[in-house]
């Protein structure tokens, strides 16, 4: 509303524009004056709007009780106006020798060839007494270098473009030699450094490109480091399944009651053989009657008892002819929802306890049977009894077979070693740094020493004769169901040093270390 | 004295006249029972016209700008005609600028005006003439004019729009005079935000169009 009675306004009163008054992008403003004793030159830099056109302006400085036209790529470091502290453009100019703004009037203006002359605001001074210095320090194995050069301007916010150039020169008496007649380089943040430059100790010098004030400091080879990665799957045993059948059942049609337990074993047993590894059939065992004869295993005498003995001596059998441990998978059928017998009780208690544990066939027990006979025992697998005509029974003992079987062990133990090999690129490895490792490391070998030593540190010296062995702090996986089973994989890396190792190097985040050998924990390669 | 009152009178009867003549909508329909007190000595119908101008800027905005230039046009009918027109203007700071830019280093935040480019559209609402000093006739359009388009000023590019009022004058062999009073508004894309200004431009012209048949 306001907007529209001041338009109403000016209407009436043939115009206005609602003018403000603003500083001109044509006068020079945060002059800033830097006198640099190190290089006897007098930096001056200012700002102008950037709506600048630097066609139509010119610039005088105060000096000797006049303004002088500057020209400004007659000057040590000549360089462009250039966009700066985002709302202006900047203008470099310098002066050899020392030069004191003139504090009576304005020590710059500009020339609009449009509008007329702008005085410059006051000047800010500095005096100072150091502009530039290095602190060399070799990369990547001495092939290349990072001067780290310290600018006053760049720390200190005021804006100045000028590039540096480099070069190696001599280093006698403790002192680094001039750089008379020596080519040089321009300088970036990382330069690449001649070949055998470390069989002498040189001087990395810097100087600003058009200046003759150098600076030079001797470069001390860093640290000769090679990384090697440690990638190793721990493999998997499958152990083989010696299966045996206990059939106890109550199905009074014999022949009904022979074609379930055939169906059910030779579903298990065709399953079993689409799964890795190995598999023994041991046999169908039935309870044994009183005239020691073996029963149907059809129709649940309370006077029999188990042939667990003859399961045993069979497991005992089979699994001395095997190289490897072997499971015992013994698969009991009981339809009925009653508790066996007394007797038969206790010898299934005695026969699971015996054999839970055994090292060299362990036991896999899988009840197939009534409710109250799955919760009689802690079994390790059990499936609910239906008769064959039910769809899912079937399907339910093909996959239980297809889940745990067989089961599987981690080929790893706090015995078992990994040698770490010297990287192709070492030719007299000295010392050794795990930089990551999983799983944690328990011990460490060197040889000739036959035992292994508890591992402190992470840094090692490398053994005189063979490679280092690694042990591992790990809990392995033993007779795991296979799809419960999960691979384990040591991972990590290494660095080994090939000389140097006590010299200065730089780590991971360009942070800088005295010392690789005193940097615990670090390693150049992160 | 006399040739005042004679010049205010003739100028009355001029207005009559060109109100008793006003070209309608409904001209080109009506021909026949427009209200012609005397046949048109230049009609404009179909026929180009060229016009060298010189202009001035007044803004209130602590600049003086001048300018010349010049506009092309086309005559549709005898009211509608379209045109371009260019004007070159010199702008300098005024005295008052001239001394805050020399005792603080600040300027008006709007930039000087160097040119104007628009098009737009002119309506002669009218047609008249008038007797001046017992001698002369003078035959003149009032005109109603709009026009669209920029305004250069330094480095910025200004939108720009004007209308305003005018007096085209027609002269023997096809010259033709003519006086814009035209208001002038743009807005501008300032340090803080776009801002408007609304000025007055005067403008003075001569040109020339083929010459007709009265009508």
């Amino acid at each position: 509303m306001r907007v529209i009675l001041i338009l109403i306004g000016c209407l009436l009163a043939a115009g206005c524009s609602l003018v403000e008054f603003e500083r001109s992008p044509y006068a020079p403003r945060g002059f800033d004056v830097v006198y640099s004793h190190q290089e006897d030159i007098t930096f001056l830099v200012w700002r102008m709007g950037d709506a600048v056109d630097f066609d139509r302006v010119d610039f005088e400085l105060f000096i000797d009780g006049e303004y002088q036209l500057v020209d400004l790529n007659d000057t040590p470091f000549p360089h462009e106006p250039f966009g700066c502290d985002r709302l202006y453009y900047c203008v470099q100019f310098q002066i050899p020798g020392e030069w004191e703004p003139s504090e009576e009037v304005a020590p710059l203006r500009s020339i609009d060839h449009r509008h007329g002359i702008f005085d410059s605001t006051s000047a800010r001074t500095y005096d100072v007494e150091t502009t530039f210095a290095i602190d060399p320090v070799p990369l990547r194995n001495n092939t290349s270098a990072q001067a780290h050069l310290a600018d006053w301007f760049e720390d200190q916010d005021v804006p100045l473009r000028r590039s540096f150039e480099w070069t190696l020169v001599g280093y006698t008496e403790e002192e680094c030699a001039r750089s008379d007649g020596q080519s040089w380089s321009g300088l970036q943040r990382r330069v690449d450094l001649p070949l055998n430059w470390t069989n002498s100790t040189p001087c990395f010098a810097v100087r600003p490109r058009r200046s003759e004030t150098e600076v030079a400091l001797p470069l001390i080879p860093g640290p000769m480091l090679f990384a090697e990665p440690i990638d190793q799957q721990i493999s998997a045993i499958d152990h083989p399944v010696m299966i045996a059948f206990l059939v106890d059942l109550q199905v009074t049609n014999q022949g009904r009651c022979e074609r379930i337990a055939d169906t059910i074993e030779e579903t298990i047993l065709s399953e079993l053989a689409t799964r890795p590894g190995s598999h023994y059939h041991l046999g169908v065992f039935r309870p044994i009657n009183t005239d020691g004869e073996e029963d149907s295993g059809c129709d649940q005498v309370a006077s029999s008892q188990y042939p667990l003995a003859a399961i045993a001596a069979e497991a005992r059998q089979q699994s001395a002819m095997l190289d490897e441990p072997a499971t015992l998978l013994l698969v009991y059928l009981n339809n009925v929802n009653l508790a066996p017998s007394e007797r038969k009780l206790e010898e299934l208690i005695v026969f699971l306890e015996l054999v839970e544990g055994h090292e060299e066939h362990p036991l896999f027990a899988w009840s197939i049977g009534s409710n109250l006979i799955n919760g009689l025992f802690p079994w390790h697998l059990t499936t609910p009894w239906a008769p064959l005509e039910d769809e899912n029974f079937i399907p339910a003992l093909e996959s239980a077979v297809s889940y745990y079987l067989p089961l599987r062990s981690e080929d790893i133990d706090r015995d078992t070693a990994l040698a770490l090999p010297a990287p192709n690129a070492a030719d007299s490895p000295q010392h050794f740094r795990i930089c990551t490792i999983f799983p944690s490391i328990q011990g460490i070998r060197l040889p000739p020493d036959p035992y292994q030593t508890f591992y402190f540190t992470d840094t090692w010296s490398w053994p005189e004769e063979g490679e280092p062995e690694l042990f591992f702090n790990v809990e392995p996986q033993r007779f795991m169901p296979y799809e419960d089973y999960r691979q384990t994989f040591i991972s990590g890396v290494y660095e080994v040093c090939d000389a140097f190792c006590d010299h200065p190097f730089v780590g991971p985040n360009d942070r800088r270390y005295p010392s690789w050998l005193g940097a615990e924990g670090v390693c150049q390669w992160d | 004295m006399g040739l005042t009152r004679t010049m205010i009178t003739s100028l009355l009867l001029a207005t009559l006249a060109g109100i008793w003549i006003t070209p309608s909508t409904a001209m080109a329909t009506e021909q026949e029972r427009r209200a012609t007190v005397q046949e048109r000595f230049a009609p404009k119908e179909g026929r180009f016209y060229v016009h060298a101008a010189g202009a001035s800027l007044f803004r209130n905005d602590f600049y003086n700008s001048m300018g010349y230039g010049g506009d092309v046009g086309y005559f549709t009918s005898e009211a509608w005609g379209f045109e371009l027109r260019v004007l070159n203007l010199h702008s300098w700071f005024g005295r008052a600028a001239q001394g805050i830019r020399e005792d603080h280093s600040l300027i008006p935040d709007l930039r000087a005006p160097d040119a104007l480019f628009v098009a737009g559209t002119r309506y002669s609402w009218g047609y008249g003439k008038v007797l001046t000093m017992d001698r002369f006739v003078v035959h003149f359009d009032p005109q109603l004019i709009l026009h669209g388009g920029i305004t250069l000023a330094e480095d910025r590019v200004v939108p720009t729009s004007t209308f305003g009022f005018g007096f085209l004058s027609h002269w023997n062999h096809g010259v033709q005079l003519k006086v814009d009073l035209q208001m002038i508004f743009q807005m501008e894309r300032r340090e803080r935000g776009w801002t408007p200004s609304l000025g007055f431009v005067p403008m003075l012209g001569i040109g020339s169009s083929p010459p007709g048949d009265a009508r």
